[in-house]
């Protein structure tokens, strides 16, 4: 029964999305307010549906519905309510489920604050996102629906199915310490096979983290959140209308969805860090790689539509950089969903990558005929020219070269192996090309070292024309510290290049907070006001400029957390009998013990007991471990963590006979920076994206000028 | 196909030792001479093909587990790192190492991104230029327009808003 209720709802859904699309079509061309109006509805109309399929699911999952396929899969009776509840994207079908809902959000969001704003748009609006939830409906109904369920056959096999075969009967699965068994009668134990439990397989255990909580739906958000501003730029494509119109609609819904996919970046590092076991927390894996692509070019965006707002230049650009980023958004999915990439997190091979393929080949031919289509009818026009090569336009646009180079370096090695398998088999290569981490670490760092110096001159030069002697005089203090900076490293036998590096992220640091003091300087000198309330108006002033600098100072720590803990990181292995002792750093690690232990959700742990001293002196206890959740998989390597501001020491426990643990150590100086800075990074975006009082206060300001130039008298 | 087949050949593989992964996590046997940390140090750079981007040195498999003694014995042996990688590329493939070893793979595979962002950079200071001249003819046509002497090609200062000098360019404009 509760089933059959998801099912209907999820049909539904789809009917009303593809409804919504149809009118949407037909009252653009009919020009129908009504059809239009009735779109609008129909989308309406499918969030509520959507919400009562993931309720159902939900439900399913926290009550124990193992009849259907994906609750067995995700969720088991002994799991916590709260990994129950999260199992909804433990899966495929599930975490499609999350994403259709979320996309569904994001449009009715903008259909009730931009709809009377943007009447002209968001006709279009609706074809083009309506499209793209209609094409995920179909795939959550007709190729991962959720609430397939298992049926007994008249032959005795167990089938997989949405609809009940004939003449089937509901089949429930057992679990027994040889695997899964499926029984006709949904009660107590199987007779014969002792110990057998109608119950689940529960959630994938590298899945039980409170980092895999938040980070996939942070990361949908992010993903489905681009759609907005890709809609708004397809239909500013559509009607012709393309000023700076679509770009000041949709500033905020790309803040908003750059903002969860950076949360969700580093939500994912986070995770990665206490849960993968191997002391990092960005492994240039192919998924995070699908997922920091369009984030690269989401923040090239961001940057570049500032010149069209303010100049109304690169227009033809801009599009170009949304479509990319939303096309990105949907090889990422790809990426995730179809096995396509080997990786720990994709899900399993399933049967998603025709439509999908299909799905991303159309999209990106609408987009390119279209961008075509405009760009042959002059559209793209500049309204103004360059009027100087040093300039904070021209800044932007090598900052988005950059940003370009770096989601090619990336796109080539997460894709590389697939596209020279093709070109091998087409007889145009002789071996597949694939790419480790190495590949990245040897290009990546020195794009970002440009980005860096970017970050710290861009903001700094005037739109139109700058000169260079005023910009020198601006980053003359930067460069100054920088240098100090730079020299004291050096003397205390820093390398070349990690000085290089760290001066690099120093540099846009200090220009960055050598601006914020000149803004509050200027507060407090001409105002009288405390510095406290300086900063507070001068944000409050110029929220947009000084969130910016914040976001900017969020990436300076989260960078200089990246340099600390790859270039000072110290890695050490060695096999311990009790008593023996380790040294890293300025730490002593001393073996005690080894022993196991059996946690409240069934899991068995093997479990090495750690004290670690630093110059003599305990500071901590660390249990680094292995937990073993079911005997047919890998166990998951949990670290025995000591942090603080300086370093982290991770501890890992990796292999053991009998007493003797062979354990690996890293000392992670400046790791916690990367999680500083990514909540500095988070609370700039937010301050971007607070909505303006400005309307009140200007309604405020017309209602008196009105009744101030009123005329006296009758 | 090939690549599948060998990908299969491997998981089978595997999947034979699989009960064995948890029973056996012991530590490593090291020749004379050979610390963990080198062992580290080198597996840490390499991946097996199905342990989806794993490093070697933390992959739990019983098949990485056996490369991790390869290459202590080939340490004991004295084999340098980089001899080490390429006896592993050349025996189980140029999936091993992070980045190709064989100078055609490593050509195409780093000419080929370079290539492309020179290119696109060429586009973009291309556009940039042309969008320059552009400003600078229209500039010099105004200020002769005006019969501005040349001294009109005067960089705008940095500390004037941009908003307020669009605005004040604009009301120069009606003015005229």
């Amino acid at each position: 029964m509760l089933a059959d209720i998801g099912i209907a709802a999820l049909f539904l859904a789809f009917v009303a999305a593809a409804l919504g699309t149809f009118l949407a079509l037909y009252g653009i061309f009919t020009r129908s307010s009504a059809a239009i109006q009735s779109a609008r509805n129909a989308f309406m109309i499918s969030l509520p549906m959507i919400t009562g399929v993931a309720a159902v699911l939900i439900y399913a999952q926290m009550t124990g519905e193992y009849q259907i396929a994906y609750v067995s899969h995700v969720s088991k009776d002994a799991q916590p309510d709260l990994l129950k509840f999260t199992a909804l994207w433990g899966g495929q079908a599930g975490s499609l489920i999350l994403w259709t809902w979320m996309l569904n959000l994001f449009l009715v969001a903008a259909l009730l604050l931009n709809w009377k704003s943007e009447h002209q748009l968001m006709p279009w609006v609706m074809v083009f996102a309506g499209v793209t939830l209609a094409f995920f409906l179909v795939l959550n109904n007709f190729y991962e629906n959720p609430f397939s369920r298992y049926w007994a056959l008249e032959n005795g096999n167990v089938k997989e199915a949405v609809l009940k075969p004939d003449g089937a009967v509901p089949a429930y699965p057992y679990q027994t310490s040889q695997g899964e068994t499926f029984h006709v009668v949904k009660d107590g134990f199987i007779q014969g096979m002792p110990g057998a439990r109608y119950d689940g397989r529960g959630l994938n255990p590298l899945l039980r983290h409170p980092g895999m909580v938040i980070h996939p739906p942070m990361l949908y958000l992010g993903f489905t959140g681009f759609i907005i501003p890709f809609a708004f730029a397809m239909a500013a494509l559509a009607t012709g209308e393309l000023g700076a119109g679509w770009i000041r609609s949709t500033r905020r819904w790309s803040l908003v969805a750059w903002m969860f996919l950076s949360l969700g970046l580093i939500l994912g590092g986070r995770w990665a860090y206490d849960v993968l076991g191997w002391g990092g927390y960005w492994g240039w894996d192919p998924v995070e790689n699908s997922s920091l692509l369009p984030w690269l070019t989401g923040t090239a965006f961001l940057h570049s539509v500032m010149i069209q707002e303010r100049r109304g230049m690169l227009k033809g650009w801009n599009m170009a950089m949304i479509m990319l980023t939303y096309l990105l958004v949907l090889f990422g999915t790809v990426a995730t969903r179809t096995g396509l990439l080997s990786s720990v997190h994709t899900f399993a091979q399933s049967p998603l990558s025709i439509p999908m393929g299909i799905f991303l080949a159309l999209t990106t031919l609408v987009c390119v005929g279209m961008f075509i289509w405009r760009g042959s009818q002059g559209k793209f026009q500049n309204d103004h020219a360059l009027e100087g090569l040093l300039s904070r336009e021209s800044l932007f646009l090598f900052n988005n070269w950059v940003f370009l180079a770096l989601t090619v370096v990336v796109f080539w090695g997460t894709w590389s192996e697939l596209i020279t398998g093709f070109a091998r088999d087409a007889g145009l290569m002789r071996r597949t090309i694939t790419f480790g981490p190495e590949y990245y670490e040897m290009i990546t760092p020195w794009l970002f070292g440009i980005l860096f110096i970017l970050m710290g001159v861009a903001p700094l030069a005037a739109w139109r024309r700058a000169s260079a002697q005023k910009l020198g005089r601006s980053v003359r203090v930067p460069i100054v510290l920088t240098t100090i900076l730079s020299v004291i490293l050096l003397v205390m036998g820093i390398g070349a290049l990690t000085t290089l590096a760290v001066g690099l992220v120093a540099f846009a640091g200090f220009a960055t907070l050598v601006e914020f003091y000149k803004g509050v300087s200027a507060r407090h000198q001409a105002h009288r006001e405390n510095w406290l309330v300086a900063f507070s108006r001068l944000f409050a002033r110029n929220r947009r400029r000084y969130s910016g600098y914040t976001i900017h100072l969020g990436v300076v720590v989260i960078g200089i957390g990246i340099i600390g803990s790859t270039a000072f990181q110290e890695v050490r292995q060695m096999t311990l009998s009790p008593g023996d002792t380790l040294d890293i750093g300025p730490y002593t690690l001393q073996y005690n013990r080894l022993f196991e232990a059996k946690a409240v959700d069934s899991r068995d742990m093997m479990i090495a007991e750690v004290t670690l001293y630093r110059d003599g002196r305990k500071v901590d206890d660390l249990r680094p471990r292995q937990d073993f959740f079911d005997p047919r998989q890998n166990p998951m390597t949990i670290a025995g963590q000591h942090s603080t501001i300086e370093n982290d020491v991770y501890a890992l426990l990796t292999f053991w006979e009998n007493d003797r643990v062979t354990l690996r150590v890293y000392r992670n100086p400046l790791v916690n920076f990367v999680w500083w800075g990514g909540l500095i990074l988070i609370i700039g975006t937010v301050v971007a994206v607070w909505p303006d009082p400005e309307p009140e206060t200007v309604r405020k300001v017309q209602t008196m000028r009105r009744s101030a130039y009123a005329p006296a008298g009758d | 196909m090939k690549k599948l087949l060998k990908v299969a050949l491997i998981s089978v593989f595997l999947l034979s030792f699989a009960p064995a992964v948890v029973a056996q996590m012991s530590g490593e046997e090291l020749p004379p001479g050979v610390t963990a940390d080198d062992v580290y140090r080198i597996s840490n750079k390499m991946y097996c093909e199905v342990c989806a981007g794993v490093p070697l040195s933390d992959c739990p498999s019983v098949t990485c587990r056996a490369w991790r003694q390869e290459i202590a014995r080939l340490l004991g042996e004295g084999y340098s790192d980089s001899d080490i990688k390429s006896y592993f590329a050349e025996n189980y493939g140029s999936a091993v190492t992070g980045v190709p070893l064989k100078t055609e793979d490593r050509n195409i595979g780093l000419g080929l991104p370079a290539l492309l962002i020179v290119l696109a950079g060429v586009v973009i200071g291309g556009r940039l230029l042309l969008l320059y001249q552009r400003g600078e003819s229209r500039a010099l046509q105004a200020a002769r327009a005006a019969g501005l002497r040349s001294d009109y090609d005067r960089p705008v200062p940095d500390n004037v808003d941009a908003d307020a000098l669009e605005r004040f360019m604009r009301l120069v404009e009606e003015r005229k």
